[in-house]
Formats: C-alpha cells, sequence, structure tokens
C-alpha cells in the first residue's frame, strides 16, 4: 500500500471506552493538522491494501491535528474491528482516506436552518452524534440528545455526557432497566423514537444514528408523515462516493493471468492498483492520459476528454472511463 | 514588477498547506519540509526532474472568484510559491530569479482530480490552462514574502 495515496497518521492515544469499545486518536507523524471536517464526517480507515472500514469522527472538534474514533469490537464480523483491537499500539501507522461526510447538518456546517436539533444515538452510533453535539454546544445552538445503550457499562463517551458543558441537554435511555444514577444528564425509559418524533415542534431537525432497527423505526415515521426534517445514518453502512461504475464487471489481465473485479461505486483504476496491479496516474481526471493502458477484449465507456478515436478503439484510460457489459481484458 | 505574495508547503499527502514566511530552495531537489522534498508527496511516485518547485498566479483565485464564485484561498491551490504581476505561462523555458534562489521554469503544470477531493470544489476545468508553472532550481536559495521576480532571459 503506497501511504502517499492516503492520508496517514500515527496513533497517539489509545483509551478503553467501554468493555467493547476503545478509543483511539490519530495524528500526523510530524503533528501537522489533518484535513479538516465537519461534524457527521466518517474516514475510511485502511488495514490493508484490500480492507478499509468505515469510522465516524467523534471529534475533537478542538484540535485540528488529531482524529478520535471510536472502535466497537464485533467478535462475529468480518474482524477489522477485531484487528485494530488486538493490533494497534501507540505508534501503529494509519493510511486513512480524506474525512466524507454523508450525514451532515443540512448542506454545509450547521446550514439546516433549524430551531431546535434533535440528536439520538443508539450503541456505537453515538460517534458522529457526540461530534454533532460537540459543534451545536460550541456555537450555543439549541439541542438535546437522546442516547440509548444497553447499559451504563456500555454506555461510550459516558463521562464527557455526563460532566461535560452540555450534560444538562443529554437523556440517557438504558434498555436493560438501569436507571444508571450517575453524575449528570436525565435517565428515562427506553426510548420511544416515534414518540419523540411525533413531539418535536415545528422548525426541528432529528438526526439519528444507530443500528437497523432503530433507522427502520425513524425511517417508518419519516415515509408515513413525508417529513424531511429527519436525518439517518445506520452504522457500518457508509456509501463510499467516489465516482465510478454504475454496474459491476471483471477485469482480465492478458499477460498475468489474473481477474479484477471491480465494483460499483469503484473506478478500474482503484480495483487494479488495490489488487496490486501498478499502474501509474496521474490527473484523476481522463486528460493527462498516464493511466492510458491497451484493450484487446471488451467494449470500454470512454470518459476521458482527449483521447482521438483512433486511440480510443486501442486503448481505455481506467481512472475514469468503465465497461459496457461484464468484461473488458487489458493487456497487463 | 512581480513578486511573491504568499509562500506554502504540507510534509505530506493531503494535508492542509501553512503560510511561511520563507521557503528555503535548495538547487536539484526541492523545498526543505515540503512533501515533495521528502518524497512524500501524492505524485512522488512520479517524480519528475522538472518538478522542485511549483508556482501559481493569484490573479487566477480573482479570476475563479469573479468568473465562477469559486472561492479558492493561497493554501487551497497547493503550489508553493504565489505570485502577482508575474505571467507564469509565458515563462516556460525561461529563467528567473526570485530571492536567493535561480529558477528554471520546466513547464505548465495540469490540474489534478486530486485539489478537487482535498478542496470540495470543482475546479479542474476552470483551472485547465491556468493551473501554475512547474520549475527546476538552478541555484538554491532563500524565498520571502515580497521578493521580486526577476526574469532573465
Amino acid at each position: 500500500m503506497k501511504l502517499i495515496h492516503h492520508v496517514t497518521t500515527t496513533v497517539v492515544d489509545i483509551r478503553r471506552e467501554t468493555p467493547r469499545i476503545t478509543v483511539y486518536e490519530l495524528a500526523d507523524p510530524d503533528g501537522w493538522d489533518l484535513p479538516p471536517f465537519t461534524p457527521g464526517s466518517h474516514i475510511d480507515v485502511f488495514l490493508d491494501d484490500r480492507t478499509a472500514r468505515q469510522y465516524s469522527l467523534c471529534g475533537p472538534g478542538s484540535r485540528p491535528d488529531r482524529y478520535r474514533i471510536a472502535v466497537q469490537r464485533e467478535d462475529a464480523g468480518r474482524g477489522g474491528s477485531r484487528a485494530i483491537h488486538e493490533g494497534w499500539t501507540l505508534g501503529t501507522i494509519v493510511p486513512v482516506s480524506l474525512p466524507r461526510n454523508t450525514f451532515h447538518m443540512g448542506d454545509g456546517h450547521m446550514g439546516d436552518g433549524a430551531a431546535h436539533r434533535i440528536l439520538v444515538a443508539g450503541g456505537i452510533g453515538i460517534t458522529p452524534i457526540i461530534a454533532m453535539a460537540e459543534a451545536l454546544a460550541g456555537s450555543g445552538a439549541r439541542f438535546e440528545l437522546h442516547y440509548a445503550a444497553r447499559s451504563p457499562e456500555e454506555a461510550a463517551f459516558r463521562d464527557a455526557l455526563e460532566n461535560g458543558p452540555f450534560s444538562d441537554r443529554v437523556t440517557f435511555h438504558y434498555s436493560n432497566g438501569h436507571d444508571g444514577k450517575g453524575n449528570g444528564g436525565k435517565r428515562a425509559g427506553r426510548l420511544d423514537l416515534p414518540g419523540l418524533l411525533a413531539a418535536a415542534a415545528p422548525g426541528t431537525h432529528t438526526y439519528i444514528c444507530g443500528p437497523k432497527p432503530m433507522i427502520d423505526e425513524a425511517r417508518d415515521v419519516a415515509e408515513a408523515t413525508g417529513r424531511d426534517d429527519i436525518h439517518l445514518e445506520q452504522f457500518g453502512a457508509h456509501a463510499t462516493i467516489t465516482p465510478g461504475a454504475e454496474t459491476a464487471y471483471v477485469v482480465d489481465l492478458a499477460r498475468s493471468g489474473g481477474s479484477v473485479e471491480v465494483a460499483v461505486g469503484q473506478t478500474m483504476l482503484d480495483a487494479l492498483r488495490q489488487a496490486g496491479v501498478e499502474i501509474e496516474a496521474s490527473c484523476h481526471a481522463g486528460v493527462c492520459t498516464s493511466c492510458k493502458t491497451r484493450y484487446l477484449a471488451g467494449s470500454p465507456l470512454h470518459k476521458d476528454l482527449v483521447m482521438s478515436p483512433a486511440d480510443r478503439r486501442e486503448f481505455v484510460t481506467p481512472c475514469v472511463s468503465e465497461v459496457m457489459g461484464a468484461r473488458i481484458v487489458l493487456d497487463l | 514588477m512581480g513578486a511573491v505574495v504568499g509562500l506554502h508547503l504540507a510534509p505530506r499527502s493531503f494535508l492542509p498547506m501553512k503560510a511561511q514566511e520563507e521557503l528555503v530552495l535548495v538547487a536539484g531537489k526541492g523545498i526543505v519540509g515540503d512533501r515533495y522534498e521528502k518524497g512524500e508527496g501524492f505524485y512522488s511516485d512520479r517524480p519528475e526532474e522538472g518538478r522542485q518547485v511549483t508556482l501559481f498566479e493569484v490573479e487566477t483565485l480573482e479570476a475563479l472568484e469573479r468568473d465562477h464564485r469559486i472561492r479558492m484561498t493561497m493554501g487551497d491551490h497547493r503550489r508553493n510559491i504565489t505570485t502577482r504581476d508575474v505571467p507564469l505561462n509565458h515563462l516556460v523555458g525561461r529563467r528567473f530569479r526570485i530571492g536567493g534562489a535561480l529558477l528554471e521554469a520546466t513547464r505548465l503544470a495540469t490540474p489534478c482530480r486530486h485539489i478537487e477531493q482535498i478542496t470540495g470544489l470543482e475546479v479542474f476545468t476552470p483551472l485547465l490552462n491556468r493551473s501554475g508553472l512547474h520549475a527546476r532550481i538552478l541555484i538554491g536559495g532563500t524565498v520571502r514574502m515580497g521578493d521580486v521576480v526577476e526574469i532573465l532571459t
């Protein structure tokens, strides 16, 4: 994996938050400011050439030189969280992507114009929500935060939520019936999400991040009422929003004999590089033709801006071009 | 006479460029502390001898705002030296002094999608043919804010 094609970070702090959740702080190796992010953003964390996992940035908004992520160990999962929990130590080099925001508060930072905001987190879904709460509290905006967790022991960031500057706006909903007597924040019974949404005053925007049942419940309300002030993010389901294939296809490599699958949303160039194929590229826009590659069979959907018809009969630019049909054979 | 109005560097790919009061140019290499001198730039896997330092016209930023309502700062365009009143596109193949350094312009820069990824702005097309200048460093030296650009040959 080429570090220069990623944001290179190093683990500078590790804190066990709950028995299953560990918080990691990432920084540039020289302490330089990292690419900025808005509340609700996530990053891809690259575990190796072929494996990336998405984690929301939980802050800290006050440190432009840090990314904080909370990783919940899923022993029955695909292995990413386990690899992080077992493998990362102080100083581990972690390549990540630029932050992306698919869960932002309106068009840009707090651009929804809401008079009041309800933030709802279920379990590890607290990760983008706490970044939003911190930003809203910092700007003096009105909000309330509802956090549904199984028990106080399994609630991440409990200290910040109970004792931090916005603890008076936090309500904990513990599903095991625990009253969770703590220092700050209110306690309520099991979260009644449809009730909460129905009671929201006009001008309120609601941001919800949690497991599938919680998101489904909120989506049902949004669809039944036609409301557009309910914003959802199901964790573990970030869409990759890079330009790329609209349908999946396979690239066969004539010289080396391999095959590479290009997934929906992926570019041919990314798929080839992830499979370890060395391929030059520069503009990533179909202009410089650094990545121009001969094809032997199949029909490219050319999206470059510069090649002549004659060139296009022979070459394809994997950085932007796609394929009509299921396969293409490249002279690689 | 044209002069330097911005100096920026970053130690690694993707990182925000930070404004500097001066840059130290090393002949045949690059800028001390910058990603391309360290081999840690996004394009460092395609090294190019004539790309040791990059320049950009502040007038292009003004035109982007005037004509396209795109606001970019001198840190956003990701070139090292921002100039005013220097016709950079005319300098290809020519030598010029800037502060204590002597540079030779090698080719025009081309825009890249990388900058759109980082800035979140659709600037690729508006930057075609005015995306700055690449140069090699013939004599190293320090370049400071306000230094005059003296075109030699």
